[in-house]
């Protein structure tokens, strides 16, 4: 069994592409420039980080401003509203105020980036999968500000088919799904809320005969080990960065024969990891009997400076020598 | 002076850096500006800052922050420990150099003596408030690679800014404001952070601000018997004055900033909503313990919109005042009401 190494979420927006940004938004740069300038950015996130070895890449998101904003880019009757912080993080993102029915909107500018991202591996010659990021509907619902629905269950169910709609356009374009739902392990979150999510969640990824992986950030929670992993995907995914010996115990229980994403390289920390101590819990997951094993960045890489991505993923290449 | 009018109007702290001020930045950036010229620009508009503050009417103004260009990355810069790797964005296309603890954190020398000396120099008013960024806030937008526990890098920053502090003091700060916007982030961390707090201002005997945005004030207020400030000053006007209903469920006799205008917008507020905020805080505090502020900094608006929301919290506050002289409550104190 071999280890694979996988980016998950976006890449940080450069900020000489941040200017590029705000200069389209003031309507200085032509829509055709912007695009330009997106696919140049995308070229640059994967050539750089091609050199690790990476089996995995995202679309990177960058022309969104979060991953919750390219979400609202695939929806109808959702308006952006103030800055809200995103979860524990020095990191805010819009609001997405849902004014009526969600309904899918054509998603160009995402399938766009998605082309983009698939003729950039393609032209380097590499093996690796793009996955496509979206934010699941746990999240999606718990991070926007509902005006039309009065019930999360038909928020989530009206939400995961607008997705589903795009995923299944857009077919061609990805050979895996990553589906973020850094909700899930939150305090507070009611059973109630879980048994709904689990109803709903088929509804997403119904027809689409891709890879996926379900991948949870930020927080931990044993008690919800079982409902995560009895959703179906591929690979289960957690964020191993804060007291990770006594997380990956719980992980290790919950995830024997099954395929494992392992959120090792801390996202919230400029620390780099330490090649030994990234192989102990690579064997960890093997010796529980994991089925196959994904190292990868813990949570968005937005949070730490694009340096010393590059630093943690160089130490992560180890895995694969 | 510890004398002040009742309803003193102040600031959180930054305001909008004039568009001069921007180009000298970006042209020393570029070695075509000196040191010297720059420390020159920053002082002239630092005096442009406190003319619009005094135009305005605001009794207790501040620097406007013209020398910060970010609120922890400037003390970062100025004590021992710290190392940066490069930007990190905060939101849309906004950055800031998030920086990382690498080692004990050290007092190296005064951050604000020069800052504030030259303030106190070119204000209108005896005093004015000095914004400094709390251990907490620190901390919590930093990384840190050095320190085996959050809590024990906040201890040790709290150290430090309480010899700042202590500095200030003594070159004749009237009114300190620790600002700790992400106090409440950590619900179980909130009840030490505190405790940072107050370490920090440790033997401080002047007055004394906590200044809290965009956060669950709940989580703060809960611990509020220990809170060893004089003041919390606090953003409302963002979320319709809604977190006052708060201070009827917690027991708190502090005084409070009350934060009457929305720095996240450029829309300009009425005198009037401003006045019928006021009205509104003073159901639950008594004149004397309330202060007028903004929500937070307006260093994110237009120069214009910054001075007239400015205009309109002073409008507004005297509108009420006008109303508290018919009771014969003209005047409250600078004077700290908590023994530290």
């Amino acid at each position: 069994m071999s280890v694979s190494l996988a980016v998950t979420g976006p890449y940080p927006r450069r900020p000489n592409f941040a200017k590029v940004v705000s200069r389209f938004l003031g309507k200085k740069v032509s829509k055709q420039d912007y695009d330009r300038a997106v696919a140049k950015e995308i070229e640059y996130y994967i050539t750089t980080m091609k050199d690790y070895g990476l089996d995995y890449f995202t679309a990177g998101l960058m022309r969104f401003d979060d991953p919750v904003d390219a979400m609202v880019s695939l929806l109808k009757n959702v308006e952006k509203n103030g800055l809200v912080r995103f979860y524990d993080n020095n990191f805010y993102y819009r609001v997405p105020v849902i004014k009526g029915k969600l309904e899918p909107s054509e998603g160009e500018d995402y399938a766009k980036d998605l082309e983009t991202a698939r003729n950039v591996i393609k032209d380097l010659k590499l093996k690796a999968k793009l996955k496509l990021t979206v934010v699941g509907p746990l999240s999606f619902a718990l991070l926007s500000e509902d005006k039309h629905y009065s019930d999360l269950k038909a928020l989530m169910s009206d939400y995961a088919s607008a997705i589903n709609s795009f995923m299944k356009a857009e077919k061609n374009l990805y050979d895996a799904v990553e589906v973020i739902e850094p909700s899930f392990f939150q305090k507070g979150l009611a059973t109630k809320v879980v048994e709904a999510y689990k109803e709903v969640y088929p509804t997403l990824l119904e027809g689409i005969n891709k890879e996926v992986h379900l991948i949870s950030y930020f927080n931990l929670r044993a008690d919800r080990l079982e409902d995560f992993t009895s959703l179906k995907a591929d690979y289960y995914g957690f964020d191993l960065t804060e007291d990770r010996k006594k997380l990956a115990a719980f992980v290790y229980r919950a995830v024997k024969g099954k395929g494992v994403y392992l959120g090792l390289l801390d996202s919230r920390n400029t620390k780099v990891e330490k090649l030994t101590s990234l192989r102990r819990f690579v064997e960890g997951a093997r010796g529980v009997g994991a089925k196959e094993v994904i190292v990868g960045n813990s949570s968005l890489l937005d949070l730490i400076p694009e340096v010393i991505i590059h630093r943690k993923f160089k130490v992560a290449s180890g895995l694969k020598g | 002076m510890s004398e002040l009018p009742i309803l003193p109007t102040t600031v959180i702290g930054s305001y909008p850096r004039p568009k001069w001020l921007r180009e000298a930045i970006r042209l020393h950036k570029a070695g075509k500006v000196s040191d010297e010229e720059l420390t020159e620009a920053f002082d002239d508009a630092v005096v442009a800052v406190m003319r619009d503050q005094q135009v305005a009417g605001v009794d207790i103004p501040s620097d406007g922050e013209m020398r910060r260009d970010e609120m922890v990355e400037y003390f970062a810069e100025k004590l021992g420990g710290f190392r940066f790797y490069g930007p990190v964005r905060v939101w849309g296309t906004a950055y800031y150099r998030k920086p990382s603890v690498v080692g004990r954190v050290e007092y190296l020398g005064p951050m604000l003596l020069h800052e504030f000396k030259f303030t106190q120099h070119v204000s209108y008013s005896p005093v004015v408030k000095v914004p400094i960024t709390g251990p907490y806030t620190i901390a919590e937008w930093s990384f840190n690679e050095y320190y085996k526990t959050k809590r024990d890098l906040v201890f040790d920053l709290a150290k430090v800014i309480n010899q700042e502090l202590k500095t200030l003091v003594e070159a004749g700060a009237k009114f300190i404001q620790v600002d700790e916007p992400a106090l409440p982030t950590h619900e179980d961390e909130v009840e030490w952070a505190i405790d940072a707090v107050n370490e920090a201002v440790k033997g401080i005997k002047v007055k004394v601000a906590v200044h809290i945005c965009y956060g669950d004030y709940s989580r703060v207020l809960r611990y509020a018997d220990r809170l060893k400030v004089d003041q919390l000053a606090l953003e409302f006007a963002n979320r319709n004055f809604e977190p006052l209903k708060l201070f009827k469920e917690y027991k708190y006799d502090l005084e409070l900033g009350f934060g009457v205008v929305d720095v996240h917008t450029n829309k300009v507020e009425e005198p009037q909503t401003v006045a019928k905020a006021i009205r509104k805080a003073l159901e639950i505090f008594p004149p004397e313990r309330l202060f007028i502020n903004p929500d937070c900094g307006l260093k994110l608006r237009p120069r214009r919109v910054a001075f007239e929301k400015l205009k309109v919290m002073v409008e507004g506050t005297r509108m009420v005042r006008e109303e508290l002289k018919k009771k014969g409550i003209t005047t409250t104190s600078l004077k700290p009401i908590i023994n530290r």
